[in-house]
């Protein structure tokens, strides 16, 4: 892939992904796409996804910067906040992007989102009310799924 | 009509006679349209300045309240617009002694009510995202300020200092950057508030900042110019406009106050897509468990024969053998009661049953309003004849056309009631309220139409008492009676449009209580001083919201 007509901003955030990797995230640009990143974020401590290792993927579309990224889990994960697609309901993803904002803004802030859901704006109804209305239950489907469906192969 | 004294902003005033506006600025509410977005607008008003007074007719009504019902909305040109806007701005500016784009930030903040702008500055700069001039700009800017490059934060290049803009915030990124961001910021219509790029800032961009970086783009200087006017504008209200064109100013379609537009939406939604076809199938008919087709029962016990040869159960709608008794099918039972789908078909049976009566009375109405322009035809033509026969006797039949235009737009408000009425007594309410309220709607709605209709005949019946020959003769004196009641009937008119735009609220978000309104039937003084205290309610909600 020509690296030529992929914007400097792209290729600065890729080297500094690499270079400097945050703590429990990994991101690597795909060999034939280097707009479409492979990312994994490890589940954090003492929240019901630690031990965890969740994949997603991440693309820069045309407009990016000026546009938000698009992020989907594409490990199975029960939080109120993701939807069985693995859709994710963050603001910064949406109308709250802002072009100063980066890739690793973007990861640290679905980080921080694991360590605290927020059923209080839901992506998943279901998800939400368990969470809502029996939380320790919630956290327990939420570890069982991690170790289900989000283990290291 | 010439401008009436005490200077520019008084003809604009007088729109709202229940708006007790001191500072003389528009109210948000009140501002007129300019309907020049299609662009066939500036042939008809008039260009240039003073002439362009002439394109400002204002009808208001004598009271506020009910009345704004028949407001009449002014066309005006984008040059007046634009001098109205500025007014507006400069008079913000001299108060704070702030800049144009702040003013316009918290004018637009304000959905332009100056009256709003008193509430503690500190708060109302943050909220209506500008930087307090209390409040120093973030250092960041002034720190590189020393260097001759600056790395933007957005493309992460090093730029050279004069190709980099900072905002009133303090944030400095390059000219491409902010360029691009403005790009697509303002083609998605996000003109109006227009924010500085870095995360959680939220300051609007200062609008000379905004075009100088857009100079080398005409057409988008254009379109932000455009949006910033436009907000002036923005708006809820029926509009008539000066060329006949009747529209909302919310959805642009055709005006259907008191429903709200999204009333409107699904009403012409069922039109068109015939979802009540599903409605009524659902009510009314299974699906074969075979073949999937609807099957209607027409009789009989509950085993039906679908076309396709399969037999099923009525009640459960499971396939089943053939083998039945009147009471039994052999080898089924399904017995328990199943409430839930009970209770949604019956609900599906009552809505469709509304939906169909108001869209019977909805349809005969259209007929009608097809006709009549016909009747009007008829109309003018005499009008015109006994004018030519007799020039002194002109004055005398502003009756006539008065009562005509009472008809059409009475006929328009049956319209809109009627997918109101489509759309309410639904939920919210307890079914007795409901009950109650649709009946005194109902009731309402009868006596106008009936009333609608006398009149409508009264003015059908002239074409047959007042024949064209007669009127050549300059001795005609008219039919004093018809005349008469076509007046009483058309004022009788709009006193029960009035009365129901005063039940319905202008928009259904208002709690509806019916019960209120019948008990002031027939004491329309009381009515009426209650209504400018009404509209000032409304008034000050929509500033608040």
């Amino acid at each position: 892939m020509e690296t030529s007509q992929l914007p400097r901003r792209i290729i600065k955030e890729t080297q500094r992904l690499l270079s400097e990797p945050v703590a429990g995230i990994s991101a690597a640009p795909s060999e034939d796409n280097l707009r479409y990143f492979n990312v994994i974020i490890l589940g954090p401590d003492s929240s019901p996804y630690q031990g965890g290792m969740f994949k997603l993927e991440l693309f820069l579309p045309e407009d990016y910067p000026m546009a938000a990224p698009k992020v989907r889990f594409l490990t199975k994960i029960y939080h109120p906040n993701v939807d069985k697609l693995g859709r994710i309901c963050l603001d910064i993803l949406k109308d709250k992007w802002s072009p100063a904002l980066q890739i690793r803004t973007v990861l640290l802030s679905i980080q921080a989102l694991m360590s605290a859901p927020n059923p209080d704006d839901p992506l998943d109804e279901n998800v939400a009310r368990h969470w809502k209305t029996n939380e320790v239950d919630a956290m327990n489907t939420a570890r069982q799924w991690t170790a289900a469906h989000a283990q290291p192969q | 009509m010439t401008p009436p004294p005490g200077g520019d902003n008084d003809w604009f005033e007088d729109y709202d006679t229940d708006m007790s506006d001191a500072s003389g600025h528009p109210s948000d509410q009140d501002s007129p349209y300019q309907s020049d977005s299609d662009g066939s607008g500036s042939g008809r008003s008039s260009s240039d300045d003073d002439a362009g007074d002439d394109g400002f007719q204002e009808r208001t009504a004598s009271e506020g309240g009910a009345d704004q019902y028949k407001r009449m909305y002014t066309v005006i040109d984008r040059q007046n617009l634009r001098r109205m806007q500025d007014e507006a701005l400069s008079q913000v500016q001299s108060i704070l002694g702030c800049s144009t784009t702040t003013a316009r930030a918290l004018l637009i903040y304000f959905s332009w009510d100056a009256e709003a702008r008193s509430v503690g500055r500190e708060e109302v700069y943050k909220r209506a995202g500008l930087v307090s001039q209390a409040e120093e700009a973030p250092q960041s800017g002034a720190a590189a300020a020393a260097a001759d490059e600056v790395s933007c934060g957005v493309c992460m290049c090093d730029v050279p200092r004069q190709d980099t803009t900072t905002m009133d915030c303090g944030h400095t990124f390059c000219n491409d950057c902010w360029q691009e961001h403005m790009r697509i910021s303002i083609s998605e219509g996000m003109s109006r508030r227009l924010k500085c790029m870095a995360g959680s800032c939220g300051v609007v961009c200062n609008e000379v900042k905004v075009k100088q970086l857009l100079k080398g783009n005409k057409p988008l200087l254009a379109k932000y110019e455009e949006t910033l006017l436009e907000s002036y504008v923005d708006d809820n209200k029926r509009v008539d406009c000066t060329c006949g064109h009747k529209f909302c100013f919310a959805c642009c379609e055709v005006q259907h106050s008191p429903a709200t537009c999204e009333m409107y939406r699904d009403w012409e939604q069922r039109l068109r897509d015939g979802s009540e076809t599903n409605s009524w199938l659902h009510a009314n008919t299974k699906p074969c468990p075979k073949c999937s087709k609807p099957v209607e029962k027409n009789g009989g016990c509950n085993l039906v024969l679908c076309r396709c040869g399969q037999a099923f159960c009525w009640l459960c709608g499971q396939a089943t053998g053939r083998a039945h008794t009147w009471t039994n099918i052999e080898g089924h039972s399904c017995g328990a009661y199943k409430e839930e789908a009970e209770a949604r078909a019956n609900e599906a049976q009552r809505n469709l049953k509304r939906y169909l009566h108001y869209l019977t009375r909805y349809e005969a109405n259209l007929h009608a309003i097809k006709l009549e322009p016909q009747l009007r035809k008829g109309c003018e033509a005499r009008v015109d004849r006994l004018m030519e026969a007799d020039p002194a006797s002109m004055t005398n039949f502003s009756w006539l056309s008065d009562a005509l235009t009472q008809l059409f737009l009475a006929r328009n408000y049956i319209f809109a009631f009627y997918m109101f009425g489509q759309s309410m007594f639904r939920e919210d309410f307890t079914p007795q309220a409901n009950a109650i309220n649709q009946a005194l709607f109902e009731d309402k709605q009868g006596q106008l139409e009936a009333e609608v209709e006398r009149l409508s005949q009264l003015i059908e019946n002239l074409e047959f008492q007042w024949p064209l020959s007669l009127i050549s003769d300059s001795s005609w004196q008219g039919l004093p009676e018809q005349r008469m009641g076509i007046i009483n009937l058309a004022a009788i008119i709009d006193m029960r449009i009035r009365k129901m735009y005063e039940v319905t609220g202008e928009g259904a978000g208002d709690v509806i209580d019916l019960t209120a309104a019948h008990s002031d039937d027939g004491r329309t003084g009381r009515a009426k001083g209650k209504a400018p205290a009404a509209a000032a309610g409304r008034a000050k909600r929509k500033a608040g919201s």
